[in-house]
């Protein structure tokens, strides 16, 4: 295991929060490594504690098994980081923000002219470098945000929610960009609230709540065991939540949303001959009934529950 | 280490620049506090400079008054003889203090020299009056009593030498010379400024020395407001976050927030004692003296660079919102002020309010610039101050980097 946590416990203020609360996580050196939860679940401090921002209150943080503190330098040197936050100086140019990162890193000569031209590359600034970052577009920001955490040409890159209000184009060049440098070797640890992105992307998820986590595993195993199956009919019309009243009561019926009904079930063709009629009727508009796994979304609300977290702690 | 110090600074000097309207605030006001300042004080400040209160004389007596009594009255330092017409009466006399044509009047009455010269037992107040005193409303106490002190030397001196000399034919050789009448009278109290550099000259403090040093130090500790709105920002960008992560430590991010902002307030120094020396005099003030001691100068400006800084940086870790140290580094920055002596001068104040102001920083800082400025002391006379500001600016130092360190 590249990084390994046990029993790890967190705990703010007075009198005392726990924020995490017996974490044991592992994770795998070169894995993509999705960690989930909901606003408040601890995945901030999780990420902190793992780059050594913010110390832990108990427990044990081992990085290729040896406790965090005593390779705390080595850690940092060959970790990248990329803030949720654009962590970035906007009245500076981008290439301004790349040298003056580069310095803050102690690069010099060659391998500084390296590194940056890597973090440029992979991320496509190349005509971009000489504009003010307060000029960039919501994209162009974020993927400067990533070039800064690239500079080092980290072995082990944290990406918090680096996809958050850009547009699919970008967040599309973002993932491929992410793909790729896991398949160059980079272990990365991705947090993000888009289920789909993270069940596309990630080989590997942990999804924490309350400071605990709740399950963790490769995604398709855990897909396997943990994801039930399930029946799902889409509607052309915002008619799932009607329709839900007029459906005979199954134990595992859910609106998923107004135009999806979800039956968690293990033979489906039970379901429709019960719902024939409802589903043969044309003003209902049923488009397309699928059966199979549970998405990543759906397990994720099963173990989280579907009520809004208003109590956030980060 | 110190390649990531220099990159620190330097990006914090890039991005002052490229602030520029942020940067002018710093300069442009305590520029326009001194010139505004310095020129509706003058007058204040004139008037400890120099007494000029002008008077008249009207001679009710059938004689001519004696010269030597009329050169006297002429040349009472500080007050200005106003000659009158030749028909003036008592109150046409009135009616120009009224119209503020002068400020005070003697009226020497026609019985002059038998009034001066009775001699009855008793006391003062059962003698007739020898000379009556107009004066204007706004004649101050103080200005009443150094006049009438000066007009009673006078007339004692003709007393005597009236009564002396009754008698004798007015060709005849006085009793009393003139030249002993003359010694009777003689009396040297001389008045010595103490200043703590001896052997300099000494300066008279005027509009433009007070003003220059006080809003100095006002813009020296105003960059609180900058700095820490900066600081904030970048916390909440993530980017102290980002420096931390990449083995940053908190002393080294805050000496980096330092440097530059110490270059700014010295850059204020040298513009704002030269508005005091070029400017202001050419819009009708007085010029600035420079300092005897630069060392002086330079230990008192770093100093208080030091202690403002200090206070910015401790103001930027305790806060959370940039709305709250604008707020907050603004309104200490202005109780600071207000009772260090910036907005009134020290010198006018009570002697209570006098005491409290050592209170305040900027009164420390005040003091050691009034020290070179108005008392063109030595660089040894700044050294307690430039301690006190120096301490003050590191433990402020020492709370910040133990906040930042603690909130990363």
């Amino acid at each position: 295991m590249l990084y390994q946590t046990i029993d790890l416990c967190k705990e703010y203020g007075r009198p005392p929060l726990a924020v995490l609360n017996q974490v044991n996580l592992n994770i795998p050196k070169g894995s993509l490594f999705g960690l989930l939860g909901p606003n408040g679940a601890g995945k901030t401090t999780l990420l902190s504690i793992l780059t050594g921002i913010t110390p832990k209150t108990s427990g044990q943080v081992l990085v290729n098994g040896v406790p965090l503190e005593a390779c705390i330098e080595e850690v940092r040197a060959t970790t990248g980081v990329v803030p949720q936050d654009l962590a970035l100086y906007p009245m500076l140019t981008a290439l301004d923000n790349l040298n003056f990162f580069a310095d803050v890193l102690g690069l010099k000569g060659a391998k500084r002219t390296q590194n940056i031209d890597y973090a440029v590359t992979t991320t496509a600034l190349n005509h971009h470098l000489n504009k003010k970052a307060q000029e960039f577009s919501g994209g162009l920001k974020r993927r400067l945000n990533i070039a800064i955490g690239l500079l080092n040409q980290p072995a082990v890159l944290f990406l918090d929610e680096p996809t958050v209000g850009i547009d699919p184009q970008t967040r599309h060049f973002i993932l491929e960009s992410i793909k790729s440098l896991n398949r160059e070797g980079v272990t990365i640890i991705y947090t993000s609230h888009y289920m789909d992105e993270v069940q596309n992307l990630c080989n590997h998820v942990a999804i924490i709540d309350r400071g605990t986590i709740l399950i963790q595993d490769e995604i398709n195993q855990l897909l396997r065991h943990q994801g039930k199956n399930e029946l799902r009919i889409h509607f052309s019309t915002q008619n799932a939540e009607n329709l839900a009243r007029q459906l005979p009561a199954f134990p595992h019926l859910t609106v998923t949303d107004a135009h999806t009904l979800t039956v968690e079930t293990s033979n489906p063709f039970t379901v429709i001959q019960a719902i024939s009629e409802k589903l043969s009727d044309p003003e209902n508009g049923v488009e397309h009934i699928a059966y199979g796994q549970q998405s990543l979304e759906a397990l994720f609300l099963s173990l989280t529950g579907s009520d809004t977290r208003d109590n956030d702690v980060r | 280490m110190s390649g990531k110090f220099i990159a620190l600074v330097k990006k914090e000097f890039i991005v002052l620049a490229k602030d520029w309207h942020g940067l002018m605030v710093l300069f442009l006001m305590p520029a326009a506090f001194i010139l505004i300042m310095s020129m509706a004080m003058e007058n204040a400040f004139g008037e400890h400079k120099r007494l000029s209160i002008s008077y008249t004389l009207l001679n009710q007596s059938h004689t001519p008054l004696p010269a030597a009594l009329l050169e006297k009255l002429n040349t009472i330092p500080g007050f200005d003889l106003v000659p009158l017409p030749n028909e003036s009466t008592r109150e046409s006399v009135s009616r120009g203090i009224i119209e503020g044509n002068y400020q005070l009047a003697i009226i020497i009455p026609n019985d002059f020299r038998q009034r001066l010269t009775t001699t009855m037992q008793g006391t003062e107040s059962t003698l007739p009056q020898t000379a009556e005193l107009l004066l204007a409303p706004t004649v101050k106490p103080y200005i009443q009593q150094i006049f009438t002190a000066s007009l009673s030397a006078i007339l004692i001196r003709q007393k005597i030498d009236w009564m002396l000399n009754e008698g004798t034919a007015p060709d005849a050789a006085p009793l009393v010379p003139q030249s002993t009448l003359d010694q009777l009278g003689q009396l040297n109290l001389g008045a010595t400024h103490i200043y703590s550099g001896a052997d300099v000259a000494p300066s008279t403090p005027n509009a433009v020395q007070q003003n220059v040093p006080a809003w100095l130090v006002f813009a020296m500790f105003f960059v609180a407001i900058p700095l820490s709105t900066v600081f904030l920002i970048e916390k909440q960008q993530g980017t102290l976050l980002r420096l931390r992560v990449m083995n940053i430590d908190a002393p080294t991010i805050l000496l980096g927030k330092l440097v530059p902002y110490f270059c700014v307030n010295q850059i204020q120094m040298v513009v704002m004692i030269a508005i005091g020396i070029l400017i202001v005099p050419l819009l009708g003030g007085q010029n600035l003296s420079l300092p005897h001691s630069m060392l002086g100068l330079m230990l008192i400006s770093s100093a208080c660079s030091i202690a403002a800084i200090g206070f910015a940086l401790m103001v930027a870790t305790m806060v959370r919102t940039t709305m709250q140290a604008t707020t907050i580094g603004g309104v200490v920055n202005i109780i600071f002020g207000a009772l260090g002596g910036i907005m009134v001068p020290k010198f006018i104040m009570p002697e209570t309010m006098q005491t409290l102001t050592y209170l305040s920083p900027m009164s420390w800082g005040l003091e050691g610039f009034l020290d070179l400025f108005l008392r063109q002391s030595g660089w040894q006379a700044v050294l307690p101050e430039a301690l006190y500001l120096s301490t003050f600016g590191l433990l402020c130092t020492t709370i910040a980097a133990y906040r930042f360190n603690k909130a990363y």
